[in-house]
């Protein structure tokens, strides 16, 4: 499908400053900010798009130099397609190092203030954090919308699963899920409406998974009194398989593959490139672009709404009306290179504001403004899972590095009674061996060359025995909220632009520990079923090390950013309404992760896109009312005529 | 272009490495003859060090690029004696077993200090595309050597990795499998055996 | 009924058994030229050829669903199923051979002259008389072969009617033509291969459209009242205008005229292609070298693979997924390593699969009779 981002699409800092007409403001060219644009523009409305980083992945070849970058990349870390943004930087993994008491650590863009280290990561151009995603989409189970209620941890939500799952649907044709509900029908699994399908059949289960279903299958653990049976469960994911023709009662699904400025026809169906994470090479992967393609088909249609698109736009601070709150225009710096702090600084407007900027960078935007809200929640409650990892060696060759990153998972264990003590957990069966621990395979070939003197064929032999049995566990453990673990901003700390760098205090609290403790017990107890060499070792000096009960674990991010400005019931439990819309600025919409106040062991990303849609008809009814009332936002807001814009460079 | 003046154009930046020792190695008269002869050489000792094929090897399309990376962080005259050190090992054990070669390999090549390093990176290069920065203690003795850092040869070295090929995978990113072909047990290539190594 | 229309069920069978014949002629000249760029060059010129190569596939196995439709028997094995190259493909006499050559200017000419255009003429305009040297094997509205189609749209729209009026008539005595197993059409489900949607053909309705989504794709029509000549009414761009943009250097945008591509700038590099030898043969190659037996190989894995579509296309759809769509990616592979290699004693050229199949199954002793 054609992405046509040309130059008609895209506006200037002039134009975008002086034009009053926009229906919403859309801060994130993301998942978030693409669905809503696609909802708003449906409905005939004009959408300016304000995107932080470069717009390279548009094109081709821009999105193919992302992929050369990463491939001339020796470390390989999981920001490698991007380039260096000081204007617009983004959290990056290599220099992260272990914290003292008491010690921050201001060396990376996101300042790390302690006393846990995370190496949570998002992205920052066009497409934001999905050009970068692994593309699982699994739904939340019911139990994690009250766990407050249920389990006396974390925080409920004001809505439940029932109300939601309308949505989930919505999202899962949006980005394309590939999916075997049969194999997801479990106690405590998440309930599906009878007969539903996923747009397209499930990923087949690679040989790995296979093995490991071999190993467990009719075995169970006990668990605070519960018997649970093992299996091995194909995930959804949004990456495109065979359409499934029984999808939308029959009518079937036609998948969407790659987007650019002319024909390429590929990426209608996965070809196993593993490398989801960071960049699939055929966008076989679901990426925001894609949505944001169809955004700007409607610009020709003529009952359709308009996105303008504003590039290298870097939205830096949220003017409020003091009369009565409302926004009444966000601050942008735009500049032209991103290797020059120059840039200008303009204020653009519209009927309402919706940022999408993630959950770090949103409470950063709002922090920075001076506006933690009435309940002071702004930035608390970050939530990110907490992932743990066992590795090891498999008896026979069991085919590591072929296939998606992951398909499958042990998902018996994200839900039940034990809860109360302690953290559930989906666990992960990767298909790219151990690189996500250990920077494997590469590691394998220095050790085997350099320390194992082998050359020739016992090289060869050592590889293959080293690496094509190499079975990882992925832990992902479910983290409550806490207002504790927090976003801030620090004057002292700043990016090129002059904008204030998120600032993280975070700690994984005992009751997700337990999980952790539990998870790699779990992992022993598979490893002996299936005779699988264990390998996992935590280094007391990596970034992520946490000693508990005794035992020392490395713990690391899960770049699933939720909380910081959670939904509630009112305005001084929570930022924003189920909704998703400030309940301080009538006019001010936080879209993301953020809103979620748990994130129970679910991947955030379609909960995420779930509620996009559910936020989008509350921003109808609200514009449609404004314009049928007469009294427009735009009025009220529009104390500031003409438009302000200077240089500041 | 002789093998001065082929070092020469090499350590300028502006010259892309793998097209002058194609240029190089193709060459007229008798300086292309003699650095064709070298390259040969490193492609027999690469084919001994990686277990691999001089097909599969030129297969890659990388032998250039890397015979070129190799001179440039280390120099010539390095190459040249690890060269003629593996050829003197091979007339010296012609006719005789692997093991007794590998043996031989061992003690005075890889096992050189100055050599050593070397040869194993040379290993490296064709299983990962990579170069990788020399041990400090050579380059404290043998060095300087300014070039030498840590970095991958291009995006296709880093595609035609060998390693990828052992192990019956493809590189993350490319030279994908195509759909549901990750359910199959791997196809690991078959490989010259060296039953007598124990 | 003319003398040059498709009278026979039997006609109409073996001319489907020639349309996949001759859509798989096309694929070791189109490959051998994508893998001989050089990788990560002419970006525009290799997506355009992938996009072809891999279209040309769907073809190939769009055809053995007409053919299956109908009760005939694909068999792929057969000798002379792959012809031996230089050959002229069958609406090609007097006109130009397709060689195994590297991605050259002449190549692309080639490639031109093999997707060109289907001029919606008369029906008299759509067979030529000529003669046919003795060795090519051509497609020919009638028995004694002394006319063709002018181009290989003209063949598929004798194929068309053909299906028209054989089912007509059999419809009109109560019975149909379409009375192969469904269960050996092969659907997306299978295979899937970018640019366009399997569906089993099962009556005339779906015979027509697939015979149309080819025609479409490939040469694509040149009608003077349609002015959307370049893209169809899906947005799609037949495989000569996709050639076309690569000699105008620009590509094509919506609402362009045939010639006057509007669209960005695409730039070739011809230096950055590996030239091989032009129809390479075992022969070429020293005997008992790594080269020969590499080549070899290949010839054997080809031979193998087009007796795993045969089985697949006779009924084993699941091979289709398991077997053959890997077996695809590997010849990337193997191709891309034949290609990388220089020939000895070639003046400098490299080597390239040869695909002489029927020379490989003798070799083998496994030639079907
Ligand atoms: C390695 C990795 C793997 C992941 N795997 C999964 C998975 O398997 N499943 C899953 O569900 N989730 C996964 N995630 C999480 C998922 O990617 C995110 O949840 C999702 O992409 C968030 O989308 P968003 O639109 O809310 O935010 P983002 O995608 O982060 O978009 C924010 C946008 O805002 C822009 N922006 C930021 N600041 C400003 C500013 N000041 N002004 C203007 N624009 C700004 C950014 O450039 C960006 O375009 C993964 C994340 C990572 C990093
Ligand atoms: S496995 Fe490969 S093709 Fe499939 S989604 Fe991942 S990166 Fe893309």
């Amino acid at each position: 499908m054609h992405l046509r981002i040309d130059p008609t699409r895209l506006t200037t800092p002039h134009e975008a400053a002086g034009d009053g007409n926009y229906d919403a403001v859309i801060v994130g060219s993301g998942v978030s900010g693409a669905m809503i644009a696609e909802q708003l523009c449906k409905e005939g409305k004009r959408v300016l798009m304000l995107e932080a980083g470069p717009i390279t992945s548009k094109s081709l070849r821009g999105y193919n130099d992302y992929v050369t970058n990463y491939f001339v990349s020796p470390g390989k870390d999981s920001q490698a397609p991007f380039p260096e943004n000081p204007n617009a930087p983004m959290p990056r993994t290599p220099l992260l190092r272990k914290l003292q008491p008491g010690q921050v650590d201001s060396n990376t863009y996101m300042v790390q203030t302690g006393p846990y280290v995370t190496d949570t990561v998002y992205s920052r151009t066009l497409g934001g954090t999905t050009m970068h995603w692994q593309a699982k989409t699994p739904r939340m189970v019911p139990e994690d919308f009250k766990t407050r209620t249920l389990y006396d941890q974390g925080l409920d939500w004001p809505i439940s699963y029932d109300d939601l799952e309308p949505d989930y649907q919505r999202a899962e044709r949006e980005m394309g899920v590939s999916g075997d509900v049969t194999a997801l029908r479990y106690p405590g699994g998440s309930p599906y409406p009878k007969d539903y399908v996923y747009p397209m059949k499930g990923m087949p289960p690679s040989y790995l998974d296979q093995m490991v279903n071999d190993g467990i299958e009719g075995t169970s653990v006990e668990l605070d009194g519960q018997t649970i049976p093992l299996q091995v469960r194909p995930f959804p994911q949004a990456r495109n398989g065979i359409p499934n023709e029984a999808y939308d009662g029959g009518k079937g699904y036609t998948p969407i593959g790659a987007v650019n400025t002319h024909q390429v026809d590929f990426g209608e169906r996965c070809q196993g490139n593993t490398n989801c994470v960071p960049i699939c090479p055929v966008q076989a992967k679901y990426w925001s672009g894609k949505t944001l393609a169809k955004v700007l088909r409607m610009n020709d249609e003529p009952d359709k709404g308009e996105i303008k698109i504003l590039p290298q736009a870097v939205a830096s601070k949220v003017e409020i009306n003091p009369e009565n709150g409302h926004v009444a225009g966000i601050q942008v710096k735009v500049y032209k290179n991103p290797d020059s702090p120059e840039h200008e600084t303009i204020t653009v407007r519209g009927k309402i504001y919706v940022i999408t900027t993630a959950a770090i960078e949103t409470a950063r935007l709002l922090l920075a403004s001076g506006l933690p809200s009435t309940s002071g929640l702004v930035g608390r409650n970050y939530i990110d899972h907490a992932y743990l990892f066992s590795w090891g060696l498999t008896p026979k060759i069991c085919g590591a590095y072929r296939g998606t990153d992951c398909i499958s998972g042990i998902l018996d264990l994200r839900n039940g009674p034990f809860r109360k003590h302690q953290a559930a957990f989906s666990v992960d069966i990767n298909n790219n061996g151990w690189s996500v621990a250990t920077s494997s395979p590469y590691t394998d070939v220095t050790a085997l060359v350099d320390d194992g003197n082998l050359f020739g064929s016992q090289l060869r032999r050592g590889l293959v025995d080293r690496v094509s049995r190499q079975l990882l566990f992925a832990f992902m453990i479910d983290v409550p909220a806490n207002e504790s673990n927090r976003v801030t901003v620090d004057p002292q700390y700043t990016d090129a632009l002059g904008n204030m760098r998120p600032n993280l205090s975070f700690t994984t609290p005992e009751y997700s520990m337990r999980g952790a403790a539990y998870a790699r017990q779990f992992a022993k107890t598979v490893f002996s079923r299936m005779g699988v060499i264990d390998y996992t070792q935590y280094s007391p000096s990596n970034f992520g090390y946490v000693v508990y009960e005794g035992e020392g674990y490395e713990i690391h991010g899960g770049c699933h950013l939720g909380g910081t400005h959670i939904m509630g019931t009112n305005k001084n439990n929570s930022v924003v309404d189920a909704n998703q819309r400030s309940w301080d600025h009538a006019n001010l919409y936080l879209a993301g992760g953020g809103s979620m106040p748990s994130i129970g062991t679910a991947n955030i990303t379609l909960t995420i896109a779930a509620l996009c849609y559910r936020s989008t008809r509350a921003m109808l009814k609200q514009l449609s009312f404004e314009t049928t009332t007469g009294a427009t936002i735009h009025k009220t807001t529009g104390y500031h005529h003409g438009f302000s814009r200077h240089c500041d460079t | 272009m002789n093998k001065t003046e082929f070092y020469a154009k090499l350590s300028t930046p502006a010259n892309d490495p793998a097209s002058l020792a194609l240029a190089a190695i193709q060459g007229d008269g008798e300086a292309g003859t003699y650095l064709r002869g070298v390259y040969d050489q490193f492609l027999a000792f690469s084919v001994e060090v990686t277990a691999f094929s001089r097909f599969d090897l030129e297969g890659t399309g990388q032998g250039e690029a890397y015979f070129a990376t190799v001179i440039q962080v280390v120099g010539y005259e390095i190459l040249e004696q690890l060269l003629d050190t593996f050829t003197s090992i091979i007339n010296q054990t012609g006719g005789e077993s692997t093991l007794v070669r590998n043996d031989l390999l061992r003690r005075r090549l890889f096992g050189n200090e100055r050599l050593g390093p070397i040869a194993r990176n040379i290993v490296k290069l064709w299983f990962t595309g990579n170069w990788y920065q020399l041990p400090r203690n050579w380059s404290e003795k043998f060095g300087p050597a300014p070039k030498d850092v840590t970095f991958t040869v291009s995006a296709n070295a880093y595609v035609e990795g060998l390693l990828w090929t052992t192990i019956g995978a493809h590189p993350a990113g490319a030279k994908a499998q195509g759909y549901g072909s990750w359910a199959n047990p791997p196809r690991i290539p078959e490989f010259g055996s060296d039953a007598v190594v124990r | 009924m003319d003398s040059h229309d498709i009278a026979t069920l039997e006609s109409l069978e073996e001319h489907l058994f020639s349309a996949m014949v001759l859509e798989h002629a096309t694929l070791p000249a189109y490959l051998t030229a994508l893998y001989s760029i050089k990788p990560g060059t002419n970006q525009d010129a290799s997506n355009i050829l992938r996009v072809v190569a891999v279209e040309e596939m769907l073809h190939m196995t769009i055809a053995a669903n007409l053919l299956n439709a109908i009760g005939g028997t694909v068999n792929l094995t057969q000798t002379g199923f792959v012809p031996s190259y230089p050959t002229y493909l069958p609406d090609s006499i007097d006109d130009f051979q397709i060689h195994i050559e590297a991605f050259t200017p002449s190549a692309l000419e080639t490639f031109l002259k093999i997707e060109r255009p289907v001029y919606l003429g008369t029906v008299q305009q759509r067979v030529v008389k000529r003669r046919i040297p003795n060795h090519v094997w051509c497609l020919s509205p009638n028995k004694d072969g002394t006319t063709q189609y002018t181009t290989i749209g003209e063949f598929y729209n004798a194929i068309k009617e053909s299906f028209i009026r054989l089912e007509a008539e059999a419809q009109a005595k109560g019975s149909t033509i379409f009375t192969g197993d469904p269960a050996f059409q092969i659907t997306s489900e299978y295979y899937y291969s970018g640019g366009g949607k399997l569906f089993p053909v099962t009556n005339l309705d779906s015979a027509v459209q697939a015979i149309d989504l080819v025609i479409e794709q490939g040469e694509g029509y040149v009608d003077e009242d349609k002015p959307t000549g370049v893209f169809d009414q899906y947005g799609e761009i037949a495989h000569f205008y996709r050639f076309e943009q690569l000699r105008l250097g620009r590509y094509y945008v919506r609402g362009d005229k045939p010639g006057f591509p509007t669209g960005p700038a695409i730039e070739i590099d011809w230096d950055a292609v590996y030239l091989t030898v032009v129809d390479p043969k075992l022969a070429d190659y020293p005997e008992g070298s790594e080269l020969y037996q590499a080549a070899l190989n290949f010839n054997i894995a080809y031979a193998q693979f087009l007796a795993l579509l045969t089985e697949a296309y006779n009924g084993k759809r699941e091979l289709m997924m398991r077997a053959a769509v890997p077996a695809m990616f590997d010849f990337r592979n193997l191709m891309n390593r034949l290609i990388r290699n220089p020939a000895p004693q070639q003046h400098g050229r490299h080597a390239a699969a040869t695909f002489e199949i029927d020379a490989t199954n003798a070799i083998l002793g496994t030639a079907k009779a």
